[in-house]
């Protein structure tokens, strides 16, 4: 067992054992006749803030704090028990107050997003790195750029070395809207590849039309297709997983202040709960 | 062919990105950024391609190899780049946009937090959900939360105050204190619950705990014993959880939080049910066992009709919860219908009522006593219980009848004067009871009976005292017995008020004794001048037409013996043939006001006047037609008769109200100074050769102030009280199988149940049935099968509950009706439901502070974490001590500490 297998199943192990010692002592409170909901949602809350100052950490990288994996692997465990209490919370019921449905959604959006993000982080980087050049995103628009800068080139040097328009023409009608921005988001989310493979079945059936001079140049047009297609693959892949946060970091802000709403009305009408 | 690699990364040919950076230069997306970027607040700041560096006395290109290394026409003169380019548009990074994002949402949710928390729609947009039906109609959060009145402030201030836990409790009580002690555990006084736990505690001492409930326990004690108070509402009870939420949903695990018995499950240590349901006997005497064994087989052979199952008699409430007893015409009337009518009874088929009582009237006649007219053939023994009640009411008369039962009235030969004036006082109360009733009407035995037993009585309980006697009954006896009983009485009382002494009067000495061939040979106008209560008038007098009569009587017939002692003997009367000497001069019988008779010579006791026998009056009458039925064959359906010189009343069906209201009587005057006319009554009613015999099967409860109870109804479950224990029959019907009742109800032969109706003490018994074990119900009501929640079987909120009503007053009916209006909401009349101060004992004068800790409040210490918004308040006062971080608590109902819930004023609007 490796080194990773080894600390994902301490985390596992440990985050089970506290996911029971929190069931228990939820049931506990609840039998002495106390309304358990005041004591898991205390406990929610402060998962809740442990949970947001990850974000807080990461902008302070300056101080000698905790390392950032570790603090996201603290993250994502605690965020799981969260979840839990949060059940424990809404009694596994859904709200049906305006108030509470809104505090219900934004917690279920963050959560989720939360999960989301996670699955994407242990889906798509193997996906990533199994086809093709890992790029930086911030490169991409730059290398997407080059790459159409290259095939430009390309088609414009065919036209003076085999004195025929074929690969021009075909740059101008097919290659250049493919080129010069991203294309095939969904279908490569989704792993299809048809719109680059249709590319290359058009630029194999230039070829024929091609001297030697021109199939060579076409050639080089090809590889570049496939790199410009892989860019579009890398671009996909890494915006969504830039993109979850967009959910899960604003509505987390909006999920605090809301709660902190929530205790207030609870403490101010708990209608002597004890 | 495969893909170039698009990358490098070393220093020459690689960009340095700066993702964190707010600002990217607007050329990224062409592939040409400049090697700068744009600056802090997102402006281009790149002018030309490179910025040159001074080479020597000239400058030198400065370009970066990434973007293609030096140029080669080099910097201008003045070291200015000489490939300018034109500014670009910088863009926000991805991860600027996600920060920009951020404060937005953020800014969103603060003004919809400002909105929802201190908006108009604050209330609806904050309301947690929709209530159960029961609350429907409450739109004003104020009904039930004591925080609300205020505002958002107070709000604030409200979730940061310690909680009050009986501030909204007392607001659920303006509907709901429908019974005392509501708050209690079990709506108990502390009083009780000690003595119940006392009781669990000794009777199952052998019960354990699951660790749960000791581990829940240990970590989170309760504050104090919650017998020692109340308990707020919302401990158990939360709304807001929709229409149909159950709000009476309680985990068994609570339950024992309280219980010093505990156990694992039901099937699991659940103590046993004790006697449990045979907790009284029955309030019919009914031995089951012996009915079974004995009665039934044996009246099915005299081809009587009885029971073969056991729904003959027992069948479900209208709810199906509870079996109860059939009618008695369908359980028991084939077999005990006959008791009730005398049918079996050896005597008379009747109920003596009133009765003359056999006396010594030749004592009472030696020795001076005037007793007026007495038939000599009356027979009674003793004077009715009924007609002692009756006479009671003169408290003269009741200290005489208790002299009067200490004698043998057929032989007073030994009673002392005082004896035999209370004698004669009782014999005219009695003579003054018919002729009371007959001239006033029913009036008098309701005036009779308040006095006797000193409650009052109305006029239903007056009829079915009476039994609803026609008057011609009361006329037809009194005449029949005496023959001139109006002037008989009217003399008596005269003279009574003139002064003399009652019970040593001495009347007139007349010969009044006539035989029962005499009398019967009288013809009507014989009668008729002493027989003037047949035609009295409404103010009781004799009317002038029997004025009239008497005169003419008086005219034809001859002058009466002045003497007494020229009376005939009773026996010379019996011995006449002819009805030629009259009792008395019709004159002074119609005119007893007016001169009444001269007492008898000084010295010659005066002899009393007997009334000849008239128990042959019904066979005389016969003369006049060819039979005539006898008197109690007569009432063989029920109702009164006469026979001899007592009045019957034969008892006409089950539940007749006769027997039913004078056995009420009787067992009311228990425990009251009129208790031994209650006594002999109930001997009398029960006695086994008395008709009814109500109380051979109704069983007699003996009352906390000792007063008797007889239970006329079977076990009625009260619509109002809610039981500790709830068993639902109908439900378990379909498990029974082929054992049906006998299932959970078996016999316990040999038990000595009759025994039980011995005593007066209904809980001194001895069931019929073998008592009932629990493991019989764990076979099904295990938590996997049919269920063991607490809550299945028992009742938290236990006792009667007061129904809830209306108290509309009238002058509302003149509000013309409003088109369209709406009816009010009962939540504004939060405040006006709240009690008010005065109701509240004891702690009305108690600080508001002190309510938060109110000894005796049960109420669980909250831990550190929940006690944050106070920590909070009170650090934020440290911090600026001269701020108040706390708002004006609202007036709260006071609870006294050791007091019930105050009693709120009633809702008009309040529901159950």
């Amino acid at each position: 067992m490796n080194a990773f297998a080894q600390r994902r199943l301490r985390n596992l192990a440990l985050t089970g054992m506290s996911a029971g010692i929190l069931i228990a002592i939820n049931q506990l409170y609840d039998m002495s006749l106390r309304d358990a909901a005041f004591m898991n949602g205390w406990v929610l809350f402060a998962g809740m803030v442990f949970l947001s100052l990850f974000n807080l950490r990461k902008k302070l990288n300056v101080l000698p704090l905790v390392p950032a994996g570790a603090w996201l692997q603290m993250h994502i465990y605690v965020g799981g028990l969260c979840s839990l209490l949060f059940l424990l919370h809404s009694e596994f019921v859904l709200p049906n107050g305006t108030f509470e449905t809104i505090l219900w959604l934004l917690f279920v959006v963050v959560v989720v997003s939360g999960f989301t993000g996670l699955l994407l982080s242990r889906i798509l980087p193997p996906r990533m790195d199994a086809r093709g050049e890992r790029v930086i995103f911030e490169r991409i628009p730059f290398l997407r750029a080059q790459v159409a800068r290259q095939v430009q080139e390309l088609a414009m040097r065919s036209v003076q070395e085999t004195r025929a328009s074929t690969i021009a023409d075909f740059y101008v009608k097919e290659l250049a809207p493919y080129l010069y921005r991203p294309r095939n988001f969904l279908g490569n989310l989704v792993g299809s590849h048809r719109a680059e493979r249709r590319l290359h079945v058009a630029i194999q059936a230039l070829e024929r039309y091609l001297d030697e001079r021109g199939r060579a140049i076409l050639g080089e047009i090809d590889a570049l297709i496939t790199a410009k297609a892989n860019l579009d693959y890398q671009y996909a892949l890494q915006l969504v997983l830039k993109l979850w946060l967009f959910f899960h970091l604003p509505l987390n802000y909006s999920l605090m202040l809301f709660s902190v709403l929530h205790i207030v009305i609870v403490y101010a009408f708990s209608a002597g709960a004890p | 062919m495969s893909a170039p690699r698009l990358q490098n990364f070393d220093f020459r040919s690689s960009t340095y990105e700066r993702p964190s950076q707010t600002w990217v230069c607007g050329r990224s997306s062409t592939g040409c950024p400049c090697e700068r970027g744009p600056d802090q607040r997102g402006r281009c700041r790149t002018t030309t391609e490179c910025q040159p560096r001074r080479s020597g006395d000239g400058w030198a290109c400065n370009r970066p190899a990434a973007a293609g290394g030096a140029c080669s026409q080099g910097p201008l003169e003045d070291g200015r780049c000489c490939r300018t380019v034109p500014p670009c548009m910088p863009v926000r990074s991805l991860r600027s946009r996600r920060g920009l994002t951020t404060v937005w949402a953020t800014l969103l949710s603060l003004a919809a937090l400002f909105v929802i928390f201190g908006g108009s729609m604050n209330a609806q947009l904050l309301h947690p959900g929709p209530m159960i039906k029961g609350h429907a109609e409450i739109q004003n959060c104020a009904s039930c939360h004591v925080a609300f009145e205020g505002g958002p402030l107070h709000w604030l201030a409200a979730s940061l105050r310690p909680s009050d836990p009986l501030a909204d409790s007392s607001k659920c009580l303006a509907c709901h204190n429908k019974t005392k002690d509501a708050l209690n555990p079990h709506n108990l006084g502390k009083p009780k619950l000690d003595q119940l736990t006392e009781i669990a505690a000794t009777q199952h001492a052998d019960t354990s705990a699951p660790w749960t409930v000791d581990a829940s326990r240990f970590a989170f004690p309760l504050a104090r014993d919650a017998a020692d108070g109340p308990l707020a509402c919302a401990a158990c009870h939360e709304d807001h959880h929709g229409e149909w939420a159950n709000m009476m949903q309680v985990a068994n695990a609570r339950c024992q939080s309280c219980h010093t018995v505990t156990f694992e499950a039901f099937s699991s240590g659940h103590p046993g049910f004790g006697s449990y349901p045979y907790l009284r006997r029955t309030r019919i005497s009914f031995d089951h066992d012996s009915h079974n064994r004995k009665h039934f087989p044996e009246e099915a052979k005299k081809g009587t009709r009885v029971p073969e199952t056991c729904d003959t008699c027992h069948e479900p409430d209208s709810s199906g919860h509870l079996m109860v007893t059939t009618r008695f015409e369908q359980a028991c009337a084939s077999c005990h219908g006959k008791d009730i009518t005398g049918d079996t009874v050896a005597g008379v088929k009747g109920v003596p009522v009133i009765a003359l009582p056999e006396l010594d009237v030749d004592t009472i006649a030696e020795r001076g006593l005037w007793i007026g007219e007495w038939p000599e053939d009356a027979i009674a023994p003793k004077i009715s219980p009924f007609t002692k009640l009756l006479l009671a009411a003169d408290p003269t008369t009741a200290d005489d009848l208790k002299v009067v039962d200490e004698l043998d009235l057929l032989d007073l030969s030994d009673a002392n004067d005082g004896q035999l004036a209370a004698v004669g006082r009782v014999v005219w109360g009695i003579k003054e009871l018919l002729y009371d009733i007959a001239t006033s009407g029913m009036g008098i035995l309701q005036t009779r009976v308040e006095a006797s037993l000193n409650h009052s009585l109305d006029t239903d309980t007056v009829g079915r005292l009476i039994g609803h006697i026609p008057q011609d009954v009361i006329v037809a006896a009194a005449r029949v017995w005496f023959s001139r009983l109006s002037s008989d009485v009217v003399r008596f009382r005269s003279q009574k008020a003139a002064g003399v002494t009652p019970g040593v009067i001495h009347g007139d000495s007349g010969s009044d004794k006539l035989s029962d061939q005499q009398l019967l040979q009288l013809d009507d106008d014989q009668i008729d001048p002493g027989d003037e209560l047949l035609q009295l008038d409404e103010a009781g007098q004799p009317s002038g037409d029997v004025k009239v009569r008497a005169k003419k009587a008086a005219a034809a017939e001859p002058e009466p013996e002045a003497e007494p002692a020229a009376a005939p003997e009773p026996e010379a009367a019996e011995t006449a043939a002819e009805p030629a000497e009259p009792a008395e001069p019709a004159a002074e019988d119609t005119a007893g006001d007016e001169a009444p008779a001269e007492p008898a010579a000084a010295g010659e006791p005066p002899r009393p006047v007997a009334r000849p026998a008239t128990g042959d009056l019904a066979a005389a009458a016969a003369t006049d037609l060819e039979t005539i039925v006898d008197p109690e064959e007569w009432a063989e359906a029920g109702g009164w008769f006469r026979k001899d010189f007592t009045l019957y009343y034969r008892p006409v069906e089950h539940e007749d109200s006769f027997v039913r209201t004078w056995l009420d009587i009787g067992a009311n005057a228990f425990g009251t100074p009129a208790e031994h006319y209650g006594e002999a009554l109930f001997a009398m009613l029960n006695d086994k050769n008395t008709p009814g015999r109500c109380t051979k099967c109704h069983s007699v409860d003996r009352q906390p102030g000792g007063a008797l109870m007889v239970n006329w109804q079977p076990f009625q479950p009260k619509s109002t009280e809610v039981p500790f224990t709830n068993f639902v029959h109908d439900a378990h019907f379909s498990a029974l199988e082929d054992k049906g009742c006998v299932a959970c109800h078996q016999l316990s032969p040999g038990a000595k149940y009759q025994d039980s109706y011995q005593g007066q003490d209904p809980t001194k018994f001895v069931s019929n049935f073998a008592p009932m074990q629990r493991e019989l119900c764990a076979e099904c009501h295990v938590q996997s099968s049919a269920g063991d929640n607490c809550t299945m079987c028992h009742q938290y909120h236990i006792g009667d509950f007061t129904q809830a009503t209306m108290s509309t007053k009238m002058a509302a009916l003149d509000q013309p009706a409003t088109a369209g209006a709406a009816p009010a909401p009962a939540a504004p009349a939060a405040d006006a439901n709240a009690p008010p101060a005065a109701d509240v004992p004891a702690a009305a004068d108690a600080p508001a502070t002190a309510l938060p800790a109110a000894p005796g409040v049960a109420i669980a210490e909250a831990p550190w974490f929940e006690r944050l918004p106070q920590m909070l308040a009170s650090m934020l006062q440290w911090l600026a001590p001269g701020v108040s971080h706390e708002l004006e608590r609202p007036d709260l109902p006071q609870m006294a500490p050791d007091a019930a819930p105050p009693d709120p004023a009633p809702r008009a609007d309040a529901g159950s």
